[in-house]
């Protein structure tokens, strides 16, 4: 069912030069392109349909939509005919109305009304054109054979009736109310590319199947949910419209979950989401969603959120509930007393990825101005900082260079440490439909990830490097280049630091680099790789996609480096089609960067030892602030550690799950005096938390969130805050509190602050992104609609840089006590440490972490799928069950860290990249042995997570973890 | 862990990171070069307290750091100051 108030025009617009044509009596210029049925859509003439929709191509099989057409013979059909200059188009007449009321009969006699149109709540599709094309009754009866009823007439089981299908637990499908149109086996073919539903059988015992005949959850439907939306009967029907009927009222908002940043409506009744439905004009998803975006906002009005302040003297002490001045108060003084005591540098902040900008400002904001002290930083820390370093320092900016949408002009695609269908998955769905249109694929990475090879979709090379070599092989694909004489050698001339190249050249060319050499670092075969280089220099248009796989090494900066260096050096950057993009892994890492979360920087990436930046933010804020760089979050909690750094304020992040060798932060958070932390939920870190604020979800507060494509998208309050405040103002009640004034009335007002305190962001505002819906910074005087496509004409730093970028082996060894590699990464329907994916049915899928092996290293092991098995690195011991799957190579295991009790981040190490010190979680040594019981980490988490849970006050027993 | 094991591991954590930034500024075209860009790195990235520990664990002799972060460190040592805006 479609959105609510959502016009559909029935088939997706087209970009051709504009055509005249008469449509009834109107003169009407659209694209050339563009079908009769859109065309006379978009001059106010609605012609009846059925299987056409705008999310999907034209079909033309309900026949519903024919017209005539001056000079041809018979009915054409509107969808599937395109406009032609001087057309003359009738739409309505006796003798089409005629026809169409056929057609719709024929549907009706094997789909009575009745029976149809209760459950969408009069919003069905079917009962509007049966309205249109003036049908009530039928003339065949309802006798004959059909799928609606269980009984035949003669009391006998209907061989055609099919029970409902209400395994997936978001949507329902009925088949007795389904007219067989197909527009859902489309939406999964063609927006989603998943291709898990068919329609079996001719006539009118064709019906519609997931999988091999199995039901929607044990196929391989992902549960995107655009079937349902595209369904115009309510035969796929979300169970929330099902049980709270139809919304009233619907809101458009940005997703909270991941950086491709979808743009939805959220429908509403009353103080109720009854659903989410993607917002076609959102320039992220063109009306496409996820599993998480679409269904997984549960956890908004879970009972496990916690809604009232809560303070308590020692972490060992129950919480006592207080008012929010009372918790306030005590966060102030606790953090004032630290201060005095131990020096301003004592405490400090960090802010979330997935707060939005305003908030995130805030907090950076109270850190330097009311903290007196740059110690602030962000969960973008762990994943993506090296992701700004390496490309501010080649390129002049710290984002990506591209829209999304400019993957639909890619010709060869390289993916590296990214696996969008599981990470970004509407991003993916764009990505696919590219290469089913013909572009060719490279993948780099360790695992057989499912873009490798998936139905309609294979890649020309899989390049399945070790794990931490990713610079060697970037080099060897450069080297390639520079050997092969691929380099766009007029592109680097005009646009690039002449000498930084002939460096970078002379570097590149030597043997050291060349594919046969680094084939035994890599693995990888130098036939594959060279292979793989000429595709990539050759295309025309070549795109490189890039992820966590990338950053998260030692040699995270370099890499982004080498890959922009290869960019450039092919002559790829600057249009659209190409580029270097990052793939962000929570909803605002984009965001929290460009806001000035991190330590040396205030926002737009500008270092706190810039004078005049630094002046012109102490003019506004009113206070000096320090030149000098503040503490990074691994930093601060060996400060912690130290004694030295002793107060924290974490605004929406749960340190004690995301961050990299467990054991050794939670010793850091036991160290500190005073840890505040603001959350919806009592997570890992509010263990060890003395001050506990409530925090509010995306659907209670105003702001905006950046996705990758650097687009600031709106975020819209849909409900009240259940906790009562917004979390800017909480941050700005702790600010008074501290004694330094803020007095924003509105997000809308933070928001008009950044803008005039940073250049990039000078043309975005709350009133400009509620006219235009979204915009992409830079967005100012020079660009006042956005830039969709960076370093256009010249780099932003001016000439582009090439940086040398030697490999060098990360310190983490396999060693013969620790002899396989562990990396990590994501699943599709969990999200990130889980707190929120966990608390939704999205459990369904994925209900606990697995660590995945390869067979041989299974059978080695004495290990079966499924069995229990100890996971130890030099630092620390976890167990979880087993999958044995050749998707990873010998020596490789894989797993995820959504669940907090699975503890994949106890064995990662300290390492990090060299330049931003992003932890190395891709990369750790480790041994795999078959186990019966919980390893002891596990063993004293659980009982410290049960005494916790002890300690909270009685209405919210049961709530821990 | 007692404060005397965190003293030892907070050092050798510096040392790596100072090692790290060394290796990837050892391919700088000269010595001078290098040690320019991790003085530089460390005056941008790390706090005036880290920087003062790193200093003074050479001063100790200066146990595990590689030869060019060495260098550094002593350069560092010897001119401390903040960051300016068009360092690298
Ligand atoms: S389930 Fe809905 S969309 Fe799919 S074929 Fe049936 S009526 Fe059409
Ligand atoms: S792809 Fe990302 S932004 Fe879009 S709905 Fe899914 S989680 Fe949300
Ligand atoms: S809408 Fe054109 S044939 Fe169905």
């Amino acid at each position: 069912m479609r959105g609510l108030g959502e016009a559909d025009r029935g088939t997706p617009a087209a970009r051709g030069a504009p055509v005249t044509l008469q449509i009834d009596a109107c003169e009407v210029r659209v694209p050339a392109g563009t079908s009769v049925l859109r065309a006379a859509a978009e001059a106010g003439i609605e012609i009846p349909k059925l299987c056409a929709s705008e999310l999907l191509e034209a079909f033309g099989s309900c026949r519903l939509c024919l017209v005539e057409i001056e000079g041809m013979k018979g009915y054409p059909a509107a969808c599937t005919t395109p406009v032609a200059a001087g057309m003359r188009v009738t739409t309505h007449g006796a003798r089409l109305e005629r026809l169409r009321r056929g057609v719709m009969e024929l549907y009706l006699s094997d789909h009575p009304l009745a029976a149809i149109a209760a459950p969408a709540g009069g919003r069905s599709e079917l009962e509007a054109m049966a309205r249109v094309v003036g049908v009530q009754d039928v003339r065949y009866g309802f006798a004959g054979a059909n799928h609606v009823a269980p009984l035949r007439a003669d009391g006998q089981a209907n061989p055609l009736h099919a029970p409902c299908d209400a395994s997936n637990p978001y949507f329902s499908f009925d088949p007795a109310q389904c007219i067989v149109c197909s527009r859902c086996v489309r939406a999964c073919d063609d927006v989603q590319g998943t291709f898990a539903l068919t329609i079996q059988g001719r006539g009118f015992a064709s019906r519609l199947v997931p999988g091999q005949d199995e039901s929607f959850l044990a196929s391989e439907c992902v549960s995107c949910g655009a079937c349902v939306q595209a369904c115009p009967t309510g035969a796929l029907l979300e169970k929330s419209v099902a049980a709270l009927g139809p919304a009233e009222r619907g809101i458009v908002t940005t997703c909270a979950y991941c950086g491709v940043g979808c743009s939805f409506r959220a429908e509403m009744r009353g103080e109720t989401l009854v659903r989410m439905v993607p917002d076609k004009d959102g320039g992220a998803n063109h009306g496409h969603a996820c599993v998480k975006g679409r269904f997984a906002t549960g956890y908004a009005t879970h009972p496990d959120r916690i809604l009232r302040p809560m303070v308590r003297a020692r972490t060992s002490d129950p919480w006592r509930e207080v008012s929010w001045e009372e918790a306030i108060a005590h966060a102030a003084q606790r953090f004032k007393d630290i201060q005095r005591r131990h020096g301003r540098d004592a405490i400090g902040g960090i802010t979330s990825s997935r707060c939005t900008n305003e908030e995130t400002y805030l907090v950076q904001k109270l850190v330097r101005a009311a903290f007196g002290n740059n110690n602030v930083d962000t969960c973008a820390r762990v994943c993506h900082s090296p992701t700004g370093y390496g490309l501010k320092n080649t390129l002049g900016e710290a984002a990506g260079t591209q829209a999304f949408d400019s993957v639909m002009q890619a010709d060869v695609i390289l993916v590296i440490g990214a696996n969008p269908t599981d990470a970004h998955p509407v991003f993916a769905s764009q990505l696919k439909r590219r290469l089913r249109q013909g572009a060719q694929l490279i993948v780099a990475d360790p695992r057989r990830i499912d873009l490798v090879r998936s139905p309609h979709v294979a890649a020309r090379h899989h390049l399945a490097l070790r794990p931490g070599t990713n610079v060697a092989l970037l080099n060897a694909l450069a080297h390639v280049v520079v050997a092969e004489g691929l380099v766009d050698e007029a592109f680097v001339a005009a646009r690039c630091e002449a000498a930084d190249f002939a460096r970078w050249r002379a570097f590149i060319a030597d043997p050291r680099h060349a594919p046969e050499a680094s084939a035994p670092i890599t693995g990888v075969p130098a036939s594959e790789v060279r292979a793989a280089a000429r595709l990539y220099a050759r295309a025309d248009n070549a795109a490189i996609y890039y992820g966590l796989g990338v950053t998260e090494h030692a040699q995270g900066s370099t890499a982004v480096m080498a890959i922009a260096n290869l960019a450039m050096a092919t002559g790829n950057i600057g249009r659209p089609g190409l580029g270097v993009n990052p793939l962000r892994g929570q909803n605002n890492v984009q965001g929290a960067g460009d806001m000035g979360s991190f330590p040396h920087e205030f926002s737009a990436y500008r270092h706190v030892a810039d004078d005049a930046v630094r002046a012109s933010f102490e003019q506004a804020w009113g206070v000096a602030l320090s030149p000098e760089p503040g503490l990074r979050l691994p930093n601060m909690f060996e400060a912690a550690l130290d004694g030295e750094f002793l107060g924290i304020y974490i605004e929406g992040e749960d340190l004690a799950q995301s961050d990299p060798d467990t054991q050794h932060v939670t010793a850091a958070l036991e160290a500190m005096q005073c840890v505040v932390v603001h959350d919806l939920f009592l997570n890992e870190t509010a263990r060890y938390a003395h001050v506990f604020l409530p925090g509010s979800s995306f659907l209670e507060k105003e702001g905006t969130f950046t996705n990758s494509e650097r687009r600031v998208s709106r975020v819209r309050r849909v409900m009240t805050p259940r906790n009562g405040h917004e979390d800017w103002q909480v941050t700005q009640l702790l600010a008074n509190a501290m004694g330094y004034p803020m007095h924003y009335a509105s997000a809308a007002e933070i928001m008009d602050e950044i803008a005039r305190l940073t250049p990039t962001f000078r043309g975005i505002g709350h009133a400009r992104l509620d006219a235009l819906g979204s915009l992409q910074w830079p967005c100012n005087e020079a660009a006042p609609e956005g830039t969709p496509t960076m370093h256009v004409d010249t780099f932003v730093r001016g000439k582009g840089r090439f940086l040398v970028t030697e490999y060098v082996a990360t310190r983490e060894k396999v060693t013969p006590r620790f002899p396989l590699i562990l990396t990590t990464g994501r699943i599709l329907s969990q999200y990130n440490v889980g707190a929120q994916t966990r608390r939704t049915a999205n459990a369904a899928w994925h209900a606990g972490d697995l660590l995945e092996i390869h067979p041989q290293d299974a059978e080695d092991r004495g290990i079966a799928d499924g069995d229990c098995v100890g996971l130890e690195s030099r630092v620390g011991r976890t167990t979880l069950p087993a999958r044995v799957t050749d998707r990873v190579p010998p020596g490789v295991v894989y797993t995820t860290f959504h669940f907090p009790d699975s503890g994949a981040n106890v064995v990662t190490t300290e390492n990090s990249d060299w330049a931003t010190n992003c932890p190395e979680y891709k990369v750790t040594a480790v041994e795999v042995t078959r186990v019966s019981r919980p390893s002891a980490w596990q063993e004293r988490t659980r009982r410290l997570r049960e005494d916790q849970a002890a300690l909270l006050p009685e209405a919210d027993r049961g709530s821990a973890g | 862990m007692s404060r005397v094991d965190q003293a030892g591991r907070a050092e050798r954590r510096l040392v790596a990171m100072a090692n790290d930034i060394a290796d990837y500024f050892a391919s700088a075209p000269d010595r001078a070069t290098a040690v320019d860009g991790i003085v530089t790195h460390m005056r941008r990235y790390w706090v005036p307290r880290m920087r003062e520990r790193i200093c003074a664990h050479l001063a100790a002799g200066g146990a595990g750091l590689s030869d060019l972060a060495r260098s550094a460190v002593a350069r560092l040592g010897a001119a401390d100051a903040p960051a300016r805006p068009g360092d690298p």
